[in-house]
């Protein structure tokens, strides 16, 4: 009887077994395709960068790479270029990030009330961000012209004389600025109108009660409970910030004097229009590390309130 | 998992075969041949309809005059954005799948040949041969004293006017070559046109490579380039005292507003500017505005400076890797040859790439297109032939759109210079 019950016990625990390898199985067959893919496209290429960082390679010359050690970065850290690339992408990013993030949430705030039409203001602010950023980078080159531009046209109104915006150094990253939040910003007045739906109604029913006002309510309520929703917002809008290339590439192509030269559009450069790969290489390696140190500095800096 | 590589491999043949557009094999000519016909393949980006139908009936003529021996593919590269053909080619060059014919743009050839993508042809061209091509042709197909690519066609850069406009102001542009507008006469002329929302001229087509291949024309005119003869320095010549001149021509014209940074691309067809610089490819265009009356005159030069003009077009070579140069050669030479010349220039408004090819275009020989031709064949100069030409027009044309809204001159060119020398003495100098 006794041996029995064991054989009976044992086929149950090796069945059991057996499923949960199967289980496993499936598990790793399911993220296989995705790895795959990060490995092939992402892990493989940055390596990839890494070891081309140390040579002197011509895209032209594949046959021909060179060993040149610490070249590129001896180069990299004398080339102007490289320095005022990094200032312009910090400027839009520390300019972008705040800005961009606060009008989408005054404009999440706005259709979140219950006015008529809201969903055509929705639709309305959230339009730009379907809309290829390439065409809207042409439409406002037309916008911002410096002779005859529908914005010099409205500031000649007020008496104000025609501005060169993104043709004079002073003005075309600003501008610039200016256009991308007007772009983006709907994308994150998305995730913040969902977090606003997100907030129990009973908290602003208590409150009410309580004699708080609109203002209290905003202050003590809303912002704090939108805590979550900001940090991801923040964060990606950074994300997205120091990665800036198709404005400044379509707009202005980087100039004048430089000003909207930004590091992604000098690895392009570098990388693609001169053909030296090698040196692009490197200095996607640096802007690599900028950016991991950017988002865990800002992870820590949050999570740490 | 090696079922999924091999599955993703098949679509993405797929993809690539569907996006290379091949031409229709003429079914036949490879089937009789059994084994003896040499298989070549020819990639080109795509073009215009008519300049498609071009190349495809020029090439199944080919295939039909050397049944039996030689059977050209040609593959014709969709061009999304301007540099998806350069990268195919970069692309290919890497993985050493280049086909045995390419057509690069005549810029590039320099570059290619000194990257070894390309072959010279001088033992498959005769003197006389290469003699009927028009000089910006040879000058701009050779590097390093050898001849690497001819040009299918040639291009030119005029002086547009809106006859209109020029008899509201008295004033008659000449059409003799030897009464060409000075860069003096030209700023008169706009000076005098330039009111009332009218521009004195047109003349940014694009702040990329336009801005080389219009303006490096102004250097030359003052006596010097943008680089020296061999291609290997800038200092001295981009940023030479008469280079600070024509730069600072161009931003004389710029600060008194002559001409519109960002213009719309039909100002001048829409009577918006007195003058255009531009070329053929422009004149189909005019069409479409009855209202406009247009001539051509020269490319204006400095006073007393040297009477030249833009040129350029695309070329065709022989990849280093392919295994029948000889057979990739008489290809060239067919598509390039007087025929060809002249079914092109027929069928896009493009001036011919040979002296020969003219002879049966009548059309250049009166106005306005005479002018075109006075240019192409007598005075136009290709641009700068260097290896480093990528750095060099991007770097130039940055620093002329950077001069044209108030950069300093000289600053702005001796940055052109350093960075050329510093990028040739790295990548090119022996």
């Amino acid at each position: 009887m006794q041996t029995v019950m064991n054989a009976q016990k044992r086929e149950h625990i090796s069945s059991f077994r057996r499923q949960k390898r199967r289980e496993i199985l499936v598990g790793y067959s399911f993220v296989t395709p995705a790895v795959l893919l990060l490995i092939f496209f992402l892990v493989l290429p940055f390596l990839l960068a890494v070891a081309f960082g140390f040579t002197k390679f011509n895209l032209l010359r594949p046959d021909k790479i060179q060993f040149t050690g610490f070249e590129n970065y001896k180069l990299l850290f004398t080339d102007g270029l490289f320095y005022k690339s990094l200032w312009n992408t910090l400027y839009f990013t520390v300019i972008v990030v705040p800005v961009q993030s606060g009008v989408a949430l005054m404009l999440a705030l706005l259709v979140n009330n219950r006015l008529k039409m809201r969903n055509v203001f929705r639709i309305a602010y959230f339009s730009p961000v379907v809309t290829s950023m390439t065409v809207i980078a042409i439409l406002w080159i037309s916008l911002y012209n410096p002779n005859e531009g529908l914005i010099n046209s409205a500031l000649h109104f007020f008496g104000i004389p025609n501005q060169p915006f993104l043709r004079s150094p002073g003005q075309a990253m600003n501008s610039i600025i200016f256009m991308s939040v007007w772009q983006a910003a709907g994308y994150q007045m998305m995730i913040f109108l969902a977090g606003l739906q997100g907030i129990s109604k009973d908290l602003y029913e208590a409150s009410s009660i309580d004699g708080a006002n609109k203002l209290q309510q905003l202050r003590y309520i809303t912002i704090p409970s939108l805590y979550n929703v900001t940090v991801f917002v923040l964060t990606i809008t950074t994300i997205q910030a120091v990665k800036l290339f198709v404005q400044p590439y379509i707009m202005t192509n980087g100039g004048p004097e430089n000003s909207t030269r930004t590091l992604a559009l000098l690895i392009y450069q570098q990388g693609f229009q001169f053909r030296n790969a090698g040196y692009a290489s490197a200095i996607s390696v640096i802007f690599f590390l900028i950016v991991v140190l950017i988002s865990f500095s800002m992870k820590k800096f949050l999570r740490d309130k | 998992m090696k079922k999924g590589i091999l599955l993703s491999l098949l679509a993405v043949s797929l993809l690539a075969g569907c996006s290379g557009g091949e031409t229709k094999n003429s079914g036949s000519t490879s089937g009789s041949a059994e084994g003896s016909t040499i298989e070549l393949t020819f990639w080109r980006p795509q073009a215009s309809e008519v300049e498609d139908n071009v190349y495809v009936k020029r090439i199944e003529e080919f295939n039909q005059a050397n049944q039996g021996k030689i059977h050209v593919k040609m593959e014709v590269i969709t061009r999304g954005n301007s540099f998806a053909y350069e990268d195919k080619i970069n692309a290919a060059v890497a993985s050493h799948t280049l086909p045995d014919v390419l057509a690069m743009d005549g810029p590039n050839i320099a570059n290619y040949a000194a990257s070894e993508i390309i072959i010279p042809l001088d033992e498959y061209f005769s003197k006389e041969d290469l003699d009927d091509f028009v000089p910006s042709i040879l000058q701009q197909g050779s590097y390093q004293g050898k001849f690497f690519a001819p040009g299918l066609n040639e291009s030119s850069v005029v002086l547009f006017y809106n006859k209109k406009i020029m008899a509201e102001h008295g004033i008659t542009p000449p059409d003799k070559i030897e009464n060409a507008w000075t860069w003096d006469e030209w700023y008169d002329v706009m000076k005098k046109t330039s009111k009332d929302g009218v521009f004195g001229t047109n003349m940014i087509n694009d702040k990329g490579e336009w801005m080389t291949y219009a303006f490096e024309q102004l250097w030359i005119s003052g006596g010097t380039d943008i680089v020296n003869k061999e291609g290997t320095t800038a200092e001295g010549f981009v940023n030479s005292q008469k280079g600070v001149e024509a730069a600072a021509f161009l931003q004389k014209l710029a600060n008194e507003k002559l001409f519109n940074i960002d213009p719309k691309p039909t100002e001048f067809e829409e009577g918006k500017a007195a003058t255009k610089l531009g070329g053929p490819w422009n004149i189909p265009g005019f069409k479409n505005y009855p209202d406009l009356e247009w001539g051509i005159t020269y490319f204006p030069k400095k006073p007393g400076g040297i009477q030249t003009a833009p040129s350029g077009s695309w070329a065709v070579g022989v990849s280093g890797d392919t295994k029948h140069p000889k057979e990739a050669a008489e290809v060239i030479k067919w598509i390039t040859n007087k025929d060809s010349s002249t079914q092109l220039a027929q069928a896009i408004s493009m001036p011919a790439s040979r002296k020969s090819a003219f002879e049966s275009l009548t059309e250049y020989n009166e106005l306005p297109l005479r002018i075109i031709k006075e240019q192409v064949t007598g005075v136009s100069h290709a641009r700068p032939v260097t290896p480093a030409y990528p750095v060099l027009t991007q770097k130039f044309a940055e620093a002329l759109t950077d001069i044209m809204v108030g950069a300093d001159v000289k600053k702005s060119l001796d940055n052109v210079a350093s960075t050329f020398d510093d990028e040739y003495k790295r990548n090119f100098a022996e």
